[in-house]
């Protein structure tokens, strides 16, 4: 379905909806067009994932959603990071970056 | 429900403004409107799947779901009627029939003796025996200062009661009497077991000292049958062995004391009274030899059961050391256990035969619980194979396993909450039922059986429900489509075989429900009774256990017999002997007959008969004569029946040949020569079956007199009644009853007890039937594919249906085949204990045999015929 862009690591999905609520509440469509403008469209995430992924994350308690407006007057799902959102945001963020880090430092090494 | 739907409508309206946000962006880009939302919609993905995927996600909405859920089970219910009736009325009585069994048994093994509420505080105090060989210790009964010694620790017990039974002659008036129960008892004896009596003040406490108190409290069941439950029988006198006492209260309905024994017609003293009433002695209630006491106590508030017993065993040790030696070195100890049927006889035979029945009809409920549930399984497997394209449709349309599962799991609920409710009014009428028929059972329905017994159903339905259905999600949609019919087949040859079994086990059950059926046919119409037997009454003497010695009582019976032979309307009296004797048997060996093959030791059953007792039965003779004064001196002279002479003499002439005792060796003593042979149309009620029956001369001690009266005897009763009282007012008269009426009141019993087998064989013959049905069902459903080929290739439609109808018949006949020899058994236990004519037997089992074959026929012509419906377009196209 996507045209181009590369396939998303798996877990990767949750870490990115967190990361992105964290510096600002919004909608669903918001995030898909945010994810795609600041992966410099490499990323193409779907609706076809992201909204699972956001009713798991609600279900799971990390975030929160209510009903709001959007810039055009429609009415629209706004999702926010909650409390344990965040913890779980700075952790999977530490693990996230010692695997990259230890990643990036084989790929030099050979 | 409602939060269901509002959030079904968020999402759709969150996934439409994601569209709409797309499009424009796309038509900003310089796309048409159409194009734009094409597009928009592409990128999206498929909306539905979508939509399930996010239902999935959001999870813990699982209560609308389940309601969903329950819906679609509905309306799949609906679609398939007969099999789920079927299936729930299967569990249902699997389930109520099996809770209905455990309560009786339940109740039989742990439940307080009828009349006394469960409380725990209530212990009874048991005395223990153990000998070196046994490593167990036996009840044994104890004396009573032991008791006094158990009363005295009021620092455990907050009161305590002990009591002696015993068989008392009860004289209740003119000519009336009956042999009873007599349980003598401390103070308070009712207080500590809690009973509160129905009538009266009950009996006074003891004086320190001063003369025995001579009141009773009487039986329920007396009260009923000799008072005709009279409320002002309080203040009434009776004699208990010829001593008066009077009545100052009536127990409970159902209360018989705490020990199970035979008489429910049952008295109540006080301890004091035992003095006057039996042979007794002064060491009775003071050495410690004398045991005869049973004991029970109300425990002090806080203090366990367990607390006790350190000193009772103590006292017990003491007690031990204070009776004479005892040679088998046994030692002497107590405990404390529940007040309980099952543990208050001291005899451990009464324990065993409790058991057993317990351990067999826990093996029955067991059997009944497994046949329901594999039947059930089967419906189950079938119905869940049938499904298998539903599943995978609904799979490729992007539902979760865990969702299909979840669908199964609560059609499964459903059919067994529906189930469990229908199993609660069975359960609540067999309950009804056995408690009107057996007062003496406390049931009481014990709900961790109920329900262990639906979670084990809903546990079987599960497994064998949901493993086909796993089977099939996990497969892939071709996969299901092509039909893997191999998986299932070890499964149905398993089927098969518990098929059979039930219909081997149909057959026995069958002859009961046979049984049933004729003898209460025989019963309405009365065929049975011979019209000699409306005009003998039998009229039973007490025999009373003081005063007057067996010389005098013969004397006074052989007096009331020549009164009764001179009353007008009396035809002849002839006084009978109520005991009969089985002994090892055999002929003589010089009174053998060359070519007749002869059993060492056969059960011969010895039965005294006074002269005339032949006439007065209508047992004419057909050789010889009878056993009056011409044989005096020729004490053993004997008269056997027609069919015994003809068994070991064939058609030589039995008389003057010599029946001897044991196996015949010279050894041996002579049990008698025959004097005469008699026809013998209709049995006495002596007649134990198994065996040869002889007469003999011997009737010193008779206790009861035959009255054969000119018309029926039944409106002759009270005036017999009062020629006995006028004759001898001091014999107690127990029973005068025709021999017709006493033929159809055991009749009553035997109907009684097969009323409940025959019950469980229309339950085996239902059960078996869709255990039939269910596996031809299945196989049809399997082989849809290769019918529809084998009918497209030109097979017949009779043909087809042979094909699985032949298969269902071969399973019904080879279980007939193993059950034969069973039901036959079975028929011949129940013929001799019931008394049918032979004649009817060979009718019976053909009639039986016909009848499974008729069901197993139709369990099986049903679903066969059901293959000859299948479309071989639709059948290949579908699958």
């Amino acid at each position: 379905m996507a045209p181009t862009g590369t396939p998303l690591l798996q877990g990767t999905l949750d870490l990115i909806v967190l990361q992105l609520l964290q510096a600002e509440p919004t909608n669903g469509y918001d995030l898909t067009l945010r994810i795609q403008a600041i992966t410099k469209d490499v990323l193409n995430v779907n609706a076809g994932s992201l909204y699972p992924a956001l009713y798991r994350l609600e279900q799971r308690g990390l975030i929160k959603a209510t009903w709001g407006e959007t810039e055009n007057g429609r009415r629209a799902k706004v999702y926010s990071l909650t409390a344990p959102g965040r913890k779980q945001l700075a952790d999977q963020r530490e693990s996230w970056e010692r695997f990259s880090g230890a990643l990036a430092a084989i790929l030099r090494v050979t | 429900m409602f939060l269901r739907r509002r959030l079904d409508r968020e999402m759709q309206e969150e996934m439409e403004m994601h569209l709409a946000h797309a499009t424009a962006r796309l038509m900003a880009r310089g796309l048409t409107e159409s194009e734009a939302r094409r597009a928009a919609r592409q990128e999206f993905g498929h909306v539905d799947s979508l939509q399930e995927q996010a239902r999935d996600a959001r999870g813990s909405r699982w209560i609308e779901s389940i309601i969903a859920d329950a819906r679609y089970g509905l309306r799949h219910f609906r679609r398939t009627p007969l099999t789920t009736v079927t299936m729930i009325v299967l569990l249902a009585l699997g389930i109520g029939v099996n809770t209905a069994l455990f309560a009786i048994v339940h109740s039989v093994v742990t439940l307080p003796p009828a009349g006394i509420a469960r409380d725990d505080a209530l212990v009874r105090l048991r005395g223990l025996v153990a000998t070196p060989q046994r490593q167990w210790p036996r009840a044994r009964e104890i004396s009573y200062p032991e008791l006094l010694e158990f009363s005295a620790q009021t620092q455990l017990f907050a009161s305590v009661a002990g009591w002696t039974s015993t068989r008392v002659a009860l004289d209740l008036g003119p000519a009336q009497g009956v042999i009873g129960g007599a349980t003598y008892v401390t103070d308070r004896y009712f207080d500590v077991l809690g009973v509160r009596l129905t009538l009266g003040s009950g009996l006074p406490r003891s004086p320190a000292a001063g003369a025995p108190q001579l009141t009773a409290v009487i039986s329920h069941a007396l009260w009923d049958v000799q008072y005709a439950s009279a409320p002002d029988v309080v203040g009434k006198t009776l004699k208990v062995n010829e001593i008066a006492v009077t009545i100052v209260g009536v127990a409970p309905r159902g209360f018989n004391g705490v020990d199970v024994d035979r008489f429910d017609q049952r008295v109540w003293l006080p301890l004091s009274a035992r003095a006057l009433t039996e042979s007794t002695s002064q060491y009775a209630f003071a050495s410690y030899d004398s045991a005869m006491f049973s004991a029970a106590a109300r425990l002090q508030p806080g203090v366990q059961a367990r607390h006790a017993v350190p000193t009772l065993a103590a006292i017990a040790t003491r007690a031990a050391q204070e009776t004479t030696e005892r040679p088998d070195r046994s030692t002497f100890s107590a405990d404390v256990a529940p007040v309980l049927i099952e543990n208050e006889a001291p005899q451990p035979w009464f324990e065993n035969e409790l058991y057993a029945m317990a351990g067999v009809a826990a093996g029955i409920t067991l059997l009944i619980l497994i046949i329901t549930c594999t039947n059930v399984s089967t419906l189950l497997v079938g119905l869940a194979v049938a499904r298998r394209r539903e599943i995978a449709v609904r799979l490729s349309l992007g539902a979760s396993r865990k969702r299909i599962v979840r669908q199964l799991l609560t059609e499964n609920m459903l059919l067994a909450v529906t189930a469990g409710s229908l199993a609660l009014g069975i359960l609540g009428s067999l309950l009804q039922y056995f408690s009107a028929r057996f007062p003496a059972l406390t049931l009481v329905l014990h709900w961790p059986t109920l329900l262990f017994t639906i979670g084990f159903a809903i546990a079987t339905a599960l497994v064998f429900g949901i493993s086909p259905a796993l089977h099939a999600t996990r497969l892939a949609v071709s996969d299901v489509l092509k039909n893997s019919a191999n998986a299932v087949a070890r499964r149905s040859r398993l089927q098969s075989g518990l098929v059979i079994v039930q219909v081997a086990c149909t057959q026995p059950l069958l002859v009961a429900l046979g049984a049933f059926l004729l003898l209460t046919m025989a019963e309405a119409n009365g065929a049975r009774e011979l019209p000699v037997r409306e005009r003998i009454l039998r009229l039973s003497f007490v025999p009373t256990s003081r005063g007057a010695s067996p010389d005098q009582i013969n004397a006074d019976i052989i007096r009331i017999e020549q009164r009764l032979g001179t009353l007008p309307g009396v035809e002849k009296a002839v006084r009978q002997i109520n005991s009969i004797w089985v002994v090892a048997a055999s002929v003589h060996p010089a009174d053998r007959i060359p070519g007749i093959e002869y059993k060492e030791g056969f059960n011969l059953t010895r039965q005294g008969a006074a002269p005339g007792y032949f006439e007065l039965m209508n047992m004419p003779f057909v050789l010889g004569r009878e056993l009056d004064d011409r044989n005096a001196g020729n004490e053993n002279a004997i008269v056997i029946r027609r069919d015994m002479a003809r068994a070991l003499w064939g058609q030589a002439n039995p008389i003057g040949r010599r029946i001897m005792s044991g196996t015949g060796s010279p050894a041996d003593s002579m049990i008698g020569v025959v004097t005469g042979v008699i026809d013998d149309p209709g049995h006495d009620q002596f007649s134990l079956g198994d065996g040869y029956h002889v007469f003999t001369p011997d009737v010193r001690y008779s206790m009861s007199i035959l009255v054969r009266t000119r018309g029926p005897a039944e409106p002759m009763i009270s005036h017999i009644r009062a020629a006995v009282m006028a004759e001898a007012p001091h014999l107690p008269l127990s029973g005068a009853t025709t021999l017709a009426a006493s033929d159809a009141q055991s009749r009553a019993r035997i109907i009684q007890a097969t009323s409940a087998a025959g019950a469980s064989g229309l339950l085996a013959l239902f059960l078996s039937a869709i255990g039939l049905y269910a596996v031809v069902a299945f196989a049809v459903g399997q082989r849809t594919r290769e019918i529809g080929i084998r009918t497209a290739l030109g097979a017949k439609r009779g043909e087809v249906v042979g094909l699985f109808f032949y298969r269902g018949l071969k399973l019904s006949l080879i279980g007939l085949a193993i059950g034969l020899p069973l039901g036959l058994l079975a028929l011949r236990i129940v013929s001799r204990t019931a008394g049918m004519p032979h004649a009817s037997t060979p009718a019976l089992s053909a009639l039986i045999a016909a009848v499974v074959v008729l069901i197993g026929f139709l369990a099986t012509w049903i679903p066969a015929r059901r293959a000859a419906t299948v479309d071989p377009l639709f059948a290949l196209r579908t699958e």
